[in-house]
C-alpha cells in the first residue's frame, strides 16, 4: 500500500456549512462544518434515517448539498469529480455490484480504468482477496456470491485503486467475526500510511480499534 | 472501452432490445411506405419527424438518468470522453430503429421510382434526427442543477404556490420535475419547428435546400455540447443525484401531491395478485401520471386529426403506440428501483407475475378505448372495424408483453444461476 503521510492542506477534507434536504422535507443535515486529516479514522454513529447514508453520497459526489461545500485541497469536489474520484474509494449498497462479472474481473477492470493496471497487479489483487478471505469464488459470477461475499468485494474494489479517501458505509454489514477483523487490519494499515477513513457503523465496540472520532447524527446545527 | 461497456448494464437485453428494434423497425417502415405515391412519401417523411421530435424529447432525461448503479461509476471513475460515450450509448437502440426506419421511407421508394429528391429527404432527415438528438442532451444532461433548485423551493416557488392554490391541491407532479416538462416541450417544439421551417425553405428555394435549417440547429447543439463537455462528470453526477432523489423519493411520502390508489379500488382483480399489483400501482400513480398521460396523448391526436396533417396510416398506428407505451409502463415497475428482484420473487412465480402485469396493463383499457370510440364516432374514415382492431391489438400486446417478460425473466435467472 502507497505511503501518503503527506497531511499539507492539499489532502484536507473540509465540509463547510453544508445543509441537505430532500424535496420540500425538513433538512436531513444543516449547517455542518467539519475538517478531516490524513492518517485518521472517523466513526459516523446515529439511528437509522438519521443522515449517516446522505453525509456519505454528498461526500462521494452521487448527491449534491442543498447549501454549503465540501472541499478536497482547495477545491470543491462538485465542481470537478471526476478528478476527486481520483483519490476515493466507496463502499456502499452491495446491491450494486455487477451480477455477470467475477470479482476479480470486476476489480482489473477498476484498475485498468484508473490506468493502475501493471505486471504486478496479477499477484496484488490475489493478495488483496486473501487478506479479506475471499476464497476461491472470487472467479466465479458475482450474482451467485452470498451477502458477506458481497461486502468483501466491495471492500476490495474500493481499496484496489490505492485511494488516499476511503467512504465506507456499513461495511461491515454481513461479514463474519474472522472476515471483520481481517477487514480491521487492512483499513488500520491504510490508517497509518496517511489514508483518510470517513466510517458510518452501528457497531461502536467494533470501530474501537480503528477510530480517533465519532460524529453522532443526525447533525442539525440551527 | 472496457468501463464503458461495465457502466452501461446488462449487455445480453442491450443485444435483444436491438434485434428485436431492428426487425421492428424494418417491418413498420415496410408497412408505412407500402403503395406510396413519392409525394405522399414525402409527407409522411415530414409527420414521421414530427413524431420523432416529440418521442425524442420525452425519452431522453428517462433515458439518461438515473444510473441504475452509479457505485460502478465511481468505482471506475471514467473520464469525460467514457461519460459521453455511455451517454450516447444509451440511445443506441432508439438511435438504430429511428435510422432505419427513415432509411426504409426513403430508400425504399427511392430504388423503384429513382428518384432523387427521396434520397435528399433521407439525408434531410438524418440531420434532423442527430440535431434533436444532441439538443435534448444538451437541455437534458445538466438539467440536474436547476431541477434541484425547483425541488428543494429556492426556484419556481412562486410559480408552485400560485398553481396550488388555484388548483386545489397543485398539479400533481414534484416541483423538481417542471424544468424536465419544460425542456421536453421546447425540444418538441423546436425540432417540429426545423422540421417546418425545412419545409417552408425547400417550397422557397428548392428541394435541395430543405436541410439548411437542420443544419443550423445541428452546429448550435454541437457548439452548446462543446461547452458543456469540459464540465461532463459534474453534470452527470449532479443529474443522476437529482433524478435518484426524484425517483426514490427519500423522506417524502409522496410526490406527486395526489392520493394513489386504494386497495378496495381494485375489486375487479383476482385476490391473489391483488396486493402485488396493488404495490406495483401505488408507485406508478406516484411516479408516473399515465392517466393523464394518455389525456394529453389523445389531444394531441384529435388536434392532429383536426388539422388533417395525419395520413389514413397514421391514424391507426397513433393509438396502437399509446397502447403501447400504457403496456409497457406497468413492466417497469416490476424492475429496481421500484421493486428489488428478491421482492419480486417472494411476491409471486413468474406464472403469477404474468398475471400481475396482464391486470396492471387491463387497468388503462378501459378509458383508452373509450378514447379511441370517440375517434371512430367523430373521424368519418374510421369504422367500427377499426375500433375492435385496436382492442383485440391492445389484448394481443398485453398478452404478448406478459408472456415475453415472462419467459424472458424466468430464462435469465436460470442462466444467471445454472
Amino acid at each position: 500500500m502507497p505511503d501518503m503521510t503527506n497531511k499539507s492542506p492539499d489532502n484536507l477534507l473540509n465540509v463547510v456549512d453544508l445543509s441537505k434536504k430532500y424535496g420540500q422535507n425538513k433538512y436531513v443535515i444543516s449547517g455542518f462544518t467539519a475538517s478531516f486529516t490524513p492518517g485518521s479514522a472517523t466513526g459516523l454513529m446515529g439511528p437509522n434515517g438519521s443522515g449517516k447514508t446522505t453525509f456519505m453520497r454528498i461526500l462521494s459526489g452521487a448527491a449534491f448539498p442543498t447549501n454549503g461545500r465540501v472541499e478536497y485541497g482547495d477545491k470543491d469536489i462538485h465542481q470537478g469529480l471526476h478528478e476527486y474520484l481520483k483519490y476515493v474509494g466507496i463502499v456502499g449498497d452491495a446491491s450494486d455490484l455487477p451480477q455477470f462479472l467475477t470479482a476479480e474481473e470486476l476489480v482489473e477492470g477498476i484498475m485498468r480504468s484508473r490506468v493502475l493496471w501493471n505486471s504486478g497487479s496479477v499477484a496484488y489483487i490475489s493478495e488483496l482477496f486473501d487478506q479479506l478471505e475471499l476464497d476461491e469464488r472470487r472467479s466465479t459470477l458475482i450474482g451467485t456470491y452470498s451477502s458477506g461475499m458481497m461486502q468483501k468485494t466491495m471492500i476490495a474494489a474500493a481499496i484496489c485503486a490505492h485511494p488516499r479517501v476511503l467512504l465506507l458505509d456499513e461495511p461491515f454489514r454481513a461479514l463474519d467475526e474472522s472476515a471483520v477483523d481481517s477487514v480491521l487490519k487492512i483499513l488500520n494499515e491504510f490508517k497509518k500510511n496517511g489514508g483518510m477513513i470517513l466510517i458510518s457503523s452501528h457497531q461502536r465496540t467494533i470501530l474501537e480499534s480503528l477510530c480517533d472520532r465519532y460524529i453522532d447524527f443526525p447533525v442539525l446545527i440551527s | 472501452m472496457k468501463s464503458v461497456k461495465m457502466i452501461s448494464g446488462n449487455p445480453g437485453l442491450f443485444r435483444t432490445g436491438m434485434i428485436l428494434t431492428i426487425i421492428g423497425s424494418m417491418l413498420v417502415g415496410h408497412g408505412l411506405v407500402q403503395g406510396l405515391e413519392l409525394s405522399e412519401a414525402l409527407v409522411l417523411h415530414r409527420y414521421l419527424l414530427f413524431l420523432f421530435a416529440c418521442v425524442i424529447a420525452f425519452i431522453t432525461p428517462w433515458t439518461l438518468f438515473p444510473q441504475q448503479s452509479i457505485w460502478i461509476a465511481q468505482a471506475l471513475n471514467p473520464g469525460t470522453t467514457a461519460i459521453q460515450k455511455v451517454m450516447f450509448k444509451r440511445f443506441g437502440t432508439v438511435w438504430v430503429g429511428t435510422m432505419i426506419l427513415i432509411s426504409v421511407i426513403s430508400l425504399q421508394p427511392a430504388f423503384t421510382s429513382s428518384n432523387i429528391r427521396l434520397v435528399f429527404a433521407w439525408l434531410d432527415a438524418v440531420i434532423i434526427v442527430h440535431a434533436i438528438l444532441l439538443l435534448a442532451m444538451v437541455k437534458f444532461v445538466p438539467m440536474g442543477v436547476i431541477s434541484q433548485q425547483w425541488q428543494e423551493g429556492s426556484r419556481g416557488r412562486a410559480l408552485m404556490d400560485y398553481i396550488k392554490e388555484t388548483s386545489s391541491g397543485g398539479i400533481g407532479v414534484p416541483a423538481g420535475s417542471m424544468p424536465t416538462y419544460g425542456a421536453t416541450l421546447q425540444v418538441a417544439v423546436i425540432g417540429m419547428m426545423t422540421v417546418i421551417a425545412g419545409a417552408w425553405i425547400q417550397n422557397s428555394l428548392g428541394w435541395a435546400t430543405s436541410a439548411a435549417p437542420a443544419l443550423v440547429l445541428l452546429f448550435y447543439a454541437l457548439w452548446r455540447w462543446r461547452i458543456l463537455f469540459s464540465t461532463l462528470d459534474v453534470h452527470f453526477y449532479h443529474s443522476h443525484g437529482f433524478y435518484h432523489e426524484l425517483f426514490r423519493n427519500p423522506g417524502g411520502r409522496s410526490d406527486a401531491g395526489r392520493e394513489p390508489i386504494p386497495f378496495n379500488s381494485l375489486y375487479w382483480v383476482p385476490g391473489p395478485i391483488k396486493p402485488p399489483l396493488w404495490l406495483i400501482l401505488r408507485q406508478m400513480d406516484r411516479k408516473l401520471p399515465l392517466g393523464r398521460l394518455i389525456i394529453v396523448g389523445f389531444v394531441l391526436y384529435w388536434i392532429l386529426i383536426y388539422s388533417g396533417v395525419l395520413t389514413p396510416q397514421l391514424v391507426v398506428i397513433i393509438p396502437l403506440l399509446l397502447m403501447l407505451v400504457k403496456n409497457l409502463s406497468v413492466v417497469k415497475m416490476e424492475s429496481v428501483p421500484y421493486l428489488s428482484p428478491m421482492y419480486r420473487s417472494l411476491l409471486g412465480s413468474e406464472f403469477k407475475w404474468f398475471w400481475i402485469r396482464s391486470f396492471g396493463a387491463l387497468r388503462w383499457s378501459a378509458p383508452l378505448h373509450l378514447f379511441t370510440g370517440i375517434t371512430v364516432w367523430f373521424v368519418g374514415s374510421l369504422s367500427a372495424g377499426d375500433w375492435q382492431l385496436w382492442i383485440y391489438s391492445d389484448i394481443l400486446m398485453i398478452f404478448t408483453i406478459g408472456i415475453s417478460v415472462s419467459v424472458w425473466k424466468w430464462v435469465s435467472q436460470r442462466k444467471q444461476y445454472a
